[in-house]
This record gives C-alpha cells, structure tokens and sequence, in this order.
C-alpha cells in the first residue's frame, strides 16, 4: 500500500489493527490457558506482556506517515465548526480579507501583464531594444549611419533590425474612400527577427526595397478583413498610399503586434531608404531592435557596438550635434524597454496595495486576539489535558489559514471585474490584456497564505503562552497577560492607522495635483469646438499653390456648414498637434514654435488678442509676410519694448516677418506643459499640407464630424479626414491619466481609511467591554459619565495621535517616489498633510466615541456584581 | 545469580524481525514468541515495540502482509520478506557482524591489562 492509499483506507487499516492485536490478544491467553493458568489472570498476564494497547496503535498509526494530514484534516473541521458558531466574526475577517487579496491580486494581474508576461514573439528573452545617449540623457533611438555599420560589422546579432513610425499615411484602394492609416516602417528581417511570419503569402525579401522594383506592402489582419473585405485574393492587389502604388504581398496574422505602435495597420520594407532621405542621413535616427545570438549577453553585444561606433568617427559624416563616439550605446531587453514609462505608477500601486494588505492582516489579528481571550478556558483545558504548546498553535494556525483560503478565493473574482478598469495603466506598447493566468492565481495563493499565517501567527503564539492555573480561573487571563495583550492590539490599531495615513497623503496629493491642473486657465475656450486632421498628398500634386486653393476651399465649404459659428486651418492645433515646427528665431536664434493658421483662429479658438490686429485676407502670398506673436514669444524676442511693426528674421527660411498683433499665451502642449513661446503666421503665406479644422459649432459639433468629411472629399474624394476630435475630449484625455491614478489612489486610501476605523472601533469597544469592572468602580466612587467618556475616547486620540506621527513620518519619506506624477505640489506639501492628519484623527475620535458612549451607560451596580 | 538481561540496541529490533521473518511467512504473535525464545536469557525484547516495527517495515516496503489462516484456523496477518527486505537484511546483518567482530577483537587485546 503506498502512502496515498494508506492515507485513504484509513478506516480498513483501523480494522485490521484491531484484528491483529486482536489475534495476538487471543493466542496469548489461550497458550497460558493451555499452560494451567485461569482465564482471568492469562487476559491480564498477556495484556501487561504487551503493554499499552492504545499507545501502540497510536505508534503503528505513526508508522503509516498519514498522521499529520489526519490532524490537519481535523483542525480544519475543527476550524471550520468555529466559523460556523460565530458567523459574524467568520463574515468580518473572510470579507475585508477578501478586499485586501483583491486589491492586491488585481494590481498584480497588471504587474504581471506589464512586466512578467512574456512578449509575443519566438523567444522573446533573446530580443534587445538598442539606444544610443548622449550624455546625461537617455535617448530612445539610434542614429541611421551608425545603425548601418553595427549591421554590417557586429558579431553579437542573429539579426539587427530597425523600423520608424510615421504620422501615418493617406490610403485608397479602387471603388474605396480614402482613409488614413499608421504605416510601420521596418527593414526586411524585421517580421524574421520576431519571428513572426504572414498568415497568407510571403514575407518581405532583401530586394524589396531596392527602387526599381515594384514597391510591396504587407498588411494587418484588420486592414485585410475591414477595408478589403478579406478578400482571399488580396495578394498581387493594389492598393495606393500616399497615392503611389503598392502590391499586397501578404497578411499578417491577427493579433499581431508591432513593439511600440500597436496601431500600425500596414508595414513597408523602407525603414531605411525613404523616411530618411539621404542628405539628412547624418542625423536621421531609427529604432533599432535585434535578435542576439544564443548565449550572447545584453553587455556583450552592448560593447560590440559601442566599439564599433567608436571606430567610425573620421570614415564617416559626424552627426549634427556630436561625435560617434560621444554617444554611450544600451542594449536591453525589449521588454524592459516597452515598459518603462509604465514603472514607477504601478510599483506606487503596487505598495499602495501591499498597505492595505497589512491593514487588513492587523484588522483581524485583532479580530483574533479579542477571539482568543474568549476561548482562554477552552485554550487552557486543552493545554491541562496535554495538548502541546505547538499542537494549539497548529490549531488556531488552522482556523487563520481557513479564513486566509476563503477571503482568497473571494478575493480573487476583484481582478475579474477590476481588469478592464485598470487597463489604462498599461503602457501601449504591449498587448493590452491583462491575463488571468497561473502567476495571478499563484500570487493570490501566496497573498492568502501569507495573510492566513500574518494575522493568525501572532495571535496564536500569545494564546498559547497561556498561563495554565489563571486560565482555569474564574475570570480569565493574569492580569499581566490582558495588558500585554492590549497593549499588542493598541501597536496593531496604531500601525493601522500610520499605513492608512500614508496612503491618505499620498492620494491627498494625487488628487491636489488632478484639482491643479483642472484650475489652468488652458487660454482657450476649449467647448464646442471640433479639430479634423488633414494631410494633403500626393506630394507631386499638392505644391504651395494647391494647397493653399484647397484650403481656401475647404474653409469655405466648412463656414457654409449649418451649425457652424466660424471655421479656420492651423498646421498645429491645441493637445492635438501631431507635427511640432520649432523654429530659430532673431539674432539670438530663439527656438519658438511657428504655426500657420488662417484669419479665424484666434476668434474660433477665442483666444485674446492683447495687441494690434488679427489676420485678413490682405495677408495673402507675394504681400508684406506677417506675423502675430503670443505674450511668451514677444518677452523672449522684444523683452520689453513694444513688438507692434518691428520685423523679426526666420533662421530656418530667412523670411523677415513684421509682427501685426501679440496674442494670450496658451496650454498648447497640455494643460501640464509649460507655455510656449509661439509665432502665427498667416496660412497663404507659409502653406504646409498638414493642416487641421478647427471648427467652433453652435452646440456640440461632434454631429458635425459627417457634414465636414463630405464637405472636404467633395474637393478631393482622396483626401481623407482623420483624427476627428473635440476638444473637450483632447483635454479630457490628456488629464485622464492623472484623473485615474489620483481615483485609483484616492479608492486605495479610503479603503484603508474604513478598515483602519473598524480597527480602532474593535481595539476599543474590546477595551470597554473588558474593563467594564474597573468604570463600574470608577462610576460607583464618583466619575462621572463626562470623566468616562474623556477616558476612553482620550485613550482611541492617544492610538490616533501615535499612529499620525508614525504615519507623517513614513509619508515624509515615501511621497517623494510621487514626484513626477506631482502638479502644482511638492511631495511635502504642508496643506495637505495637515488636513489629512486632522482627517484621521477625526476619523478616529469617532471610532471611539460609539464605544465611549457605551462605556457611559454601564451601571455600576451590576458592573460591580458580575464579577 | 541469575545473569542481568541487556537492553537491546538501538536498531536492532528490525533486524531481528528481519531474521525471524526471513525463515518463512509468519504472523505477529509468532514472531514475539520467537524474539522470546532467542532472547531469553540475554536480551529484553520490549512486546509493545514490536507491532509498531512491524508496521514501520511495511510501510518501507521491507516486509510485505497479507491476512492466512493460522495454525490454529484463525485469520492472522502474515508477514514475508520482500525482495528488498532481503537486501536490506543482508546488508545490515553484515555490517553488524563485522561491528561486533571488530568490537570483540578491540575488547579481547585490551582485557588483559584493564582487569
């Protein structure tokens, strides 16, 4: 029989023994019978042979090696008939465990998503992000020469590939409406190096790219199936970008992604030739990712590199701003690299949860320890007929990590429903999913039985310290050990309160910067108006002319629109410019950022002109080239004397500009971004083909989004409009981030807030009942009700007041990893510590006034006779 | 006067068993009888240990059981060596031999000084 047998046919094994003993019991006597001696005495002779029959059974059931699934089975059962006598309690502790483990589980199903969950691709371990920094500051890229060299020399790559991402690119297909879409940009190898291959036809080729052959796309599943109907014939097909002529190669296979731009709908095998185009080469950067070598380490390949950039200094151009070998090269994991910007928000979270755990664990060890002085006696009578002190610990070891189990397995439904709520904490450069997969389960395994032997270890240790002949008494536990038990649950209440303390302030400051940032006047009105994207191509058809004819055109068409109050262009409309022009400016050469917009700007916008006068339609092309400024502009170009009819020179174009007007300075990067210094010019003066709308409606313009699609294509049907937004949602969007982190928190804190001042509650409403002798004495010697209440609230203050300086102190050193989420306050800000410290304390006074109030209404008299 | 009776060794028990059992199928109350006998005037055998061990072998899979009609027709639990169990007792028994053996010589040299 092996051991799982024995374990399972215990009862069979019980009767065998039984019989056994029994046999030799029978043989015995009946040999001394046979020997002359009467029944009588051979039963007893035979039985002293033998020895102790129970102690011997108990030996052979030792033998087995079950014995200590059997107790433990019995603890359990033994556990579980507790829970069921005292439901309330059992409820209490399953369900705020049940919440702590949620919490936890949930914020680690994104800690796995994001940083354990391997990436997409054939042995994702072995594929490295490259990156060459200046000094002082990590860049992300690499430059375009130095990417071409390390391909051709390096011996530390399977294979070294690049890709860009662009804006994007105009897409139209025969009987198609133009749509705009995310183009990757990628060497050959790139799909290879992932490993990744297309579902149907091929993939890209060395030659690919080489001009004079037909130029190939491979496209995305969506794009297959959506805007080619998923036509199985789609290879061979054409399709036209940017209007040029592309052939489909092949599809890729859904659910593909594309490291770092999970909106690419299309690839080409260009990421070297076209986006750069070869003058610029010296300083064109690309991403660079490679396959290593097995056995090839990050810093191996991270020193080849360097040393062959090192090397190329003199053979080649130098770059714009420094020398090759001026830039450190990294190589790290791709994974680490796609994920950095996500770090430090949900390690935050993570440590926000992890405090709410322990809040939890010290609740119900308090729970426990007030439970445990319940069942003193039957702890001692135990104890008194010979259970070990370690065979009580185990006992009540059992019930803690029955309730750990359970507040687990409750607990782990939270991240069921909380995933697509904690989706936004997902960087976009990784599939966005968040999996419940076996390291969830696993950590919400471990959390269960950490809590179960956090909360129920403690307890237990004191409970079976127990001293026997006190515990046997009348009256319960010595004195001494009542103190010293209070004084362990008053250390439990007061660590709560520091841990909730320290998640108050940090979600107080979350949420100070959220107020912050809403409170920026943005400059603009941003309600009611509707930005329309725009980019103009072909290149060879669209020249200054044309774009300026259509321009004119389209606000035409727009203005004549129902519903529209007034319509204008710019090249870079407010939180939604996807184009930044950053122009040197003056004789210092100031970098201001320039925009072309057309006459209505400022009015549709309705952003203040401060000075002069606002564009017309005299500002055409060959007049006087003009130019408004804003406020910010005008300090650093003119310092204080008046801009109005003074010329100012563009470095880039050598244009000499005369400024008309000076504007209000606005939020043109978002609501968190510094002020811009900005330079506007007139549209038919500086024509550019990308160009957004910026239409202002009577009401909500977002119905008019159809009307302007089609007021645009009826110029040209092969111009499509995209990025349509208003904006109210742009800036909506670009505070959500904040607004979701400082919730998230801020839901965090005051979780731990009620847990905490449940806590306080249990420490002394326990206090009370046990003292209940000593204010009956109290009361019969004089105190009055006001003395008793003073007491035991002054006492839950005391638990509050340690607990806040503990707490400030942990926050004083904790808030700074805050720093950069911060707007508009430091890490120590003094505002809002002081109010949530006189927030908990409130919190806590409360706690303790609905005990104190009982505490009042004992009357002495039959306080003083129940002992 | 009668000549005092050792405690058995520590671990000796098993092997003893592991002889007695070794001779043929056996049941519990017989192989107390034979410990009785072989030891009688030399060494307690200590009855309430006996089960415990013969249960502790089985359960190592030294010996094997199974329920056999007695002598005396009852059912009785019968014991047997299995093929490990033979190892086993082959191995221990040698080894004691030679511990005794080496024992015996280092006691015998040195007698004749000491006494």
């Amino acid at each position: 029989m092996n051991w799982w047998q024995r374990l399972v046919k215990r009862d069979q094994l019980e009767r065998q023994l039984d019989a056994e003993l029994q046999f030799h019991v029978e043989q015995a006597v009946a040999d001394r019978m046979r020997a002359g001696t009467s029944e009588g005495e051979a039963r007893r002779s035979a039985h002293i042979e033998l020895g102790g029959l129970e102690q011997m059974k108990e030996e052979c059931r030792d033998a087995r090696g079950t014995a200590w699934v059997e107790t433990a089975l019995q603890d359990l059962r033994f556990a579980w008939r507790n829970a069921r006598k005292s439901p309330a309690f059992a409820i209490a502790a399953i369900g705020t465990l049940a919440l702590g483990i949620g919490a936890n589980t949930a914020i680690f199903s994104v800690v796995n998503a994001v940083f354990l969950r391997p990436l997409p691709y054939a042995a994702p371990g072995r594929i490295a992000w490259v990156r060459q920094s200046q000094p002082g500051h990590d860049g992300s890229t690499a430059l375009m020469p130095d990417y071409a060299v390390w391909k051709l020399h390096n011996t530390a790559f399977e294979r070294l590939s690049a890709y860009q991402v662009t804006l994007g690119m105009n897409l139209s297909a025969p009987n198609q409406v133009a749509e705009r879409v995310q183009a990757g940009h990628v060497t050959h190898d790139f799909f290879a190096m992932l490993g990744v291959r297309p579902r149907i036809g091929r993939d890209f080729e060395a030659g690919d790219a080489e001009s004079g052959r037909d130029t190939v796309v491979l496209i995305g599943d969506s794009l297959w199936r959506n805007y080619l109907h998923g036509s199985p014939d789609v290879l061979g097909q054409s399709i036209f970008l940017d209007g040029a002529p592309y052939t489909v190669i092949g599809v890729m296979p859904p659910g593909f992604v594309y490291p770092d731009a999970n909106d690419a709908a299309l690839w080409l095998p260009d990421a070297v030739n076209a986006v750069c185009s070869v003058p610029s080469r010296a300083w064109c950067d690309v991403s660079v990712i490679g396959r290593l070598k097995p056995g090839i380490t990050m810093e191996q390949a991270r020193a080849d590199l360097e040393l062959i950039s090192k090397r190329m200094d003199g053979q080649y151009p130098r770059p714009l701003f420094s020398a090759h070998a001026a830039l450190s090269v990294g190589v790290l994991p791709l994974q680490e690299h796609l994920t950095r910007g996500s770090r430090t928000a949900i390690y935050v979270l993570m440590g926000a949860v992890g405090c709410i755990l322990l809040i939890v664990c010290a609740n119900v060890a308090n729970l426990f320890l007030a439970r445990a002085a319940a069942r003193e006696r039957e702890i001692g009578i135990r104890a008194a007929i010979g259970a070990s002190r370690f065979r009580v610990v185990r006992l009540l070891l059992a019930e803690s990590l029955m309730l750990g189990a359970a507040g687990g397995l409750l607990g782990i439904l939270i991240p069921y429903w909380s995933a697509p709520a904690l989706g936004f904490l997902l960087p976009g450069t990784i599939p966005r999913s968040i999996p419940m997969d076996w390291r969830v389960l696993g950590f919400a395994a471990a959390c269960s039985l950490a809590a179960g032997i956090l909360f129920g270890l403690a307890p237990s240790l004191i409970a079976s310290k127990l001293d026997l002949n006190t515990a046997l008494k009348e009256g319960g536990a010595h004195p001494l050990d009542r103190r010293r038990r209070s004084r362990l649950r008053g250390s439990l209440a007061i660590a709560q309160l520091a841990l909730s303390l320290v998640l108050l302030v940090g979600a107080g400051l979350l949420m100070r910067s959220f107020v912050n940032l809403l409170n920026v006047n943005p400059g603009f009105d941003p309600r009611n108006v509707l930005l329309a994207n725009m980019q103009l191509q072909p290149r060879e058809l669209y020249g200054p002319a044309r774009q300026r004819d259509f321009f004119r055109r389209a606000l035409a068409a727009v203005q004549a629109l129902p519903g529209v109050q007034s319509a204008a262009v710019t090249s870079q409309p407010p939180l939604g410019a996807s184009v930044i022009y950053l122009h040197l400016l003056g004789a210092e050469a100031e970098p201001v950022h320039v925009t072309a917009a057309s006459a209505d700007y400022f009015r549709t916008l309705r952003i203040a002109l401060l000075q002069g006068r606002p564009f017309n339609e005299g500002d055409r092309d060959g007049t006087e080239r003009v130019a408004i400024i804003s406020q910010a502009a005008a300090r650093i170009l003119f310092k204080d004397r008046n801009p109005l009819g003074r010329r100012i020179q563009d470095r880039n174009n050598d244009n000499w500009l005369t400024i008309i007007g000076v504007a209000a300075d606005i939020r043109h990067g978002g609501l968190d971004q510094a002020v811009w210094p900005e330079l506007f010019q007139p549209y038919p003066q500086a024509p550019v083909r990308d160009m957004s709308l910026v239409v202002r409606g009577d009401s909500d313009p977002s119905g008019l989004a159809p009307a302007i699609r089609k007021a645009i294509q009826a110029i040209d049907r092969e111009q499509p409009v995209f990025g349509v937004k208003t904006v109210e949602t742009l800036l909506s969007n670009s505070v959500a981030q904040r607004r979701q982190r400082a919730w998230l928190l801020g839901a965090f804190a005051f979780l731990s807030l009620v847990v905490a001042m449940v806590g306080v509650y249990g420490v002394m409403a326990y206090s009370v009942t046990q003292r209940t002798h000593e204010i009956g004495v109290r009361m019969a010697l004089g105190a009055e009700r006001d003395d008793v209440l003073a007491m035991v609230v002054g006492e839950g203050l005391v638990l509050a007041l340690i607990g806040v300086a503990i707490g400030l102190a942990l926050s004083l050193v904790l808030t700074r990893v805050l720093a950069s989420f911060l707007f508009g306050v430091g890490p120590h800000d003094v505002v809002t510590f002081a109010s949530v410290s006189v927030a908990l304390v409130a919190a806590a006074y409360f706690a303790s006034y609905i005990p104190a109030r009982r505490a009042t209404r004992i009357d002495p008299i039959r306080a003083l006779r129940h002992e | 006067m009668a000549s005092p009776k050792s405690d058995l060794p520590q671990g000796t028990l098993d092997l003893l068993i592991l002889r007695i059992v070794a001779l043929g199928p056996i049941h519990g109350y017989a192989i107390a009888q034979r410990l009785t006998e072989m030891s009688r005037h030399v060494v307690q055998v200590p009855q309430g240990s006996l089960y415990p061990a013969l249960h502790r072998l089985e359960n190592r899979g030294l010996l094997s059981a199974q329920w056999k009609q007695s002598e005396t027709g009852r059912e009785a639990k019968h014991y047997w060596l299995t093929a490990k169990g033979r190892a086993q007792f082959r191995n221990e028994a040698e080894s004691w031999l030679r511990l005794s053996e080496a024992i015996h010589l280092i006691l015998d040299s040195g007698q004749a000084e000491v006494l």
